[in-house]
């Protein structure tokens, strides 16, 4: 992309001017952020208006259109003072084990102490449905990243301090649930390295507890404070039951519900989609966990399009982006359905209509030498004509008489053909009718 | 017009960064063009979301003073912001699509089952 040329003098400086002095009162940053906002919204604005004009705006009317596009002004400082205040969100890099579990996998080859990765991570890290659809190894923990520790010959009861001192909230570290794991305040953390990330120092130690307890140490963010203990007793308190609505895409476009062959076909697509929908839920978000997969943590059962999910908020984090995810599947699959319907209606109208101008000029045919002959015929019959004439008469109603019988032959096809399409045509629209897509 | 989610704005922001620097105004055009329209990504779900991406080190961001046509050349002019793709970001985008890919060809799996269709 090119830098831009040839952007017009600033103007109307007052309704810009003023609203940006507006915005920069709002903004819950240090000055030196708040001047560096400031900039570049107002190169946003400036740009707009700049297009704006292009377009044929009149300038005050471009400039009020350039700020309503930015939205809300208390909600667009407040998202901005958020967004560039926020330090290390544990988010989901706490509740995720599937995650601890993955990036302590990566973590084996780098440094020399760790175990080698179990089977078990193996079957985690296949895929990650997660909030955006990405194994969750970099984006969500990178805040981790911004500070390292040094970690040799440290303590829990040192890291966590460490932590504590980085991160923008309490840390509540519940010494009983890291005591399954023989993890005390003076308990060294054992990674002999030099010093290393909090992200990576969170990983190798969830990796190791999660090989040898089937459970791992995790990290709860709360708005308020971060807790430190074990997954197994975060999971538990978090779980709840949800319902899902699938009736969104599970149930199918039947042409008429009332018959009842068709109801019980819809029925069974119903319950052939949830059951997918289960299997797929239970085989890619947390697998292990699940009741039918010898897990004790989440359960779900189906009722027509409706399921029931009793699992930890972590796991129904995951469950609704998947469902998002195959709802837009579905949509998109519906508009592709929808497009090759009209196509095909589109298809079958144009050669419906040629069908149905060669019907009617084969008819036009057939109609003037069918009269054509009957003129011949009364000439010859009320003996108007004679010798050579009669003759030449007498052959011209027998070549007209075979042109009308291969014309009739042709007038049949044709409307065969016509009626044809005309039956396929009402059969198309009133299918599209009856599915709904009008 | 679709107005853009969170998880997948990273995403397009990222790739619009990979064809080269841009900076704020220029992304949401971007978008919008490539999506024909389709896509768009608020100021309010934008300045954020770069804020965010250059904290993680994804994308690397530098000042550049712009002046207009036929301006005092001794006047300051407007300070605009841009944003670069950081190998980091690189790495981070590549995931995504290829986290994109393994999601469709699952989801692709699952819904063109014939009784997915009937």
């Amino acid at each position: 992309m090119k830098r831009s040329k040839g952007i017009s003098p600033p103007s109307n400086r007052d309704t810009i001017e003023s609203w940006l002095d507006v915005l920069v009162s709002m903004l819950n940053l240090p000055p030196s952020q708040r001047d560096q906002v400031r900039d570049e919204l107002e190169d946003h604005l400036r740009s707009r208006v700049d297009d704006l004009l292009i377009m044929g705006k009149p300038e005050p009317e471009a400039i009020q259109s350039a700020i309503h596009e930015l939205g809300e002004t208390a909600e667009l400082a407040k998202l901005i003072s958020t967004a560039s205040r926020t330090r290390t969100p544990f988010r989901r890099f706490a509740m995720n084990a599937t995650f601890f579990v993955l990036a302590g996998s990566i973590l084996t080859a780098s440094v020399s102490m760790m175990m080698p990765a179990s089977t078990h991570s193996a079957t985690n890290t296949t895929i990650t449905l997660s909030e955006d659809a990405v194994p969750k190894t970099t984006a969500e923990a990178d805040p981790f990243e911004s500070f390292t520790i040094d970690v040799r010959n440290a303590t829990f009861g040192e890291l966590f301090n460490e932590i504590e001192a980085h991160t923008d909230r309490p840390l509540i570290i519940h010494w009983d649930m890291l005591e399954e794991f023989g993890f005390s305040s003076d308990t060294p953390i054992n990674i002999d390295s030099n010093p290393i990330n909090a992200k990576l120092v969170f990983a190798i130690l969830a990796e190791r507890t999660e090989q040898v307890f089937y459970n791992s140490m995790a990290a709860y963010e709360r708005p308020d404070r971060i807790e430190i203990g074990n997954r197994n007793q975060f999971d538990r308190r978090t779980t709840v039951k949800r319902v899902y609505d699938l009736s969104d895409f599970a149930q199918p476009h039947l042409h008429d519900s009332s018959n009842s062959n068709q109801s019980s076909r819809m029925a069974a697509h119903t319950q052939n989609t949830v059951q997918r929908v289960m299997d797929l839920m239970q085989r890619h978000i947390s697998s292990r966990d699940w009741t039918s997969m010898g897990g004790s943590l989440a359960t779900s059962s189906a009722l027509n399009s409706t399921l029931v999910v009793t699992a930890p908020e972590r796991m129904h984090d995951e469950i609704r982006v998947l469902l998002d995810e195959l709802v837009a599947q579905h949509q998109r699959q519906q508009r592709e359905l929808q497009t090759q319907s009209q196509d095909a209606i589109d298809r079958i109208r144009a050669e419906y209509e040629i069908a149905k101008q060669k019907y009617l000029t084969k008819s036009n045919d057939y109609g003037r030498i069918q009269l054509q002959g009957q003129l011949i015929e009364q000439s010859i019959v009320q003996g108007e004509l004679s010798g050579p004439d009669f003759e030449k008469s007498q052959a011209q109603l027998g070549d007209l008489e075979l042109m009308l019988k291969e014309l009739k032959i042709e007038l049949q096809e044709q409307e065969r053909r016509y009626e044809s399409l005309q039956s396929l045509l009402i059969h198309a629209e009133s299918d599209k009718l009856r599915a709904g897509l009008n | 017009m679709l107005n853009l989610k969170q998880d997948h704005s990273t995403l397009v922001v990222l790739s619009v960064l990979a064809d080269g620097p841009s900076y704020g105004y220029a992304i949401t055009k971007a978008i919008a063009a490539k999506s024909d329209g389709h896509f768009k990504l608020t100021a309010s779900g934008m300045y954020p979301l770069l804020t965010k991406l250059e904290k993680q080190g994804l994308v690397t961001t530098s000042w550049e003073e712009v002046k207009a046509e036929g301006a005092d050349p001794d006047a300051s002019g407007r300070k605009r912001k841009w944003y670069t793709l950081s190998p980091k970001g690189r790495k981070q985008l590549d995931k995504h699509i290829e986290a994109h890919k393994q999601m469709q060809h699952l989801l692709d799996n699952f819904l063109s089952s014939p009784s997915a269709t009937t």
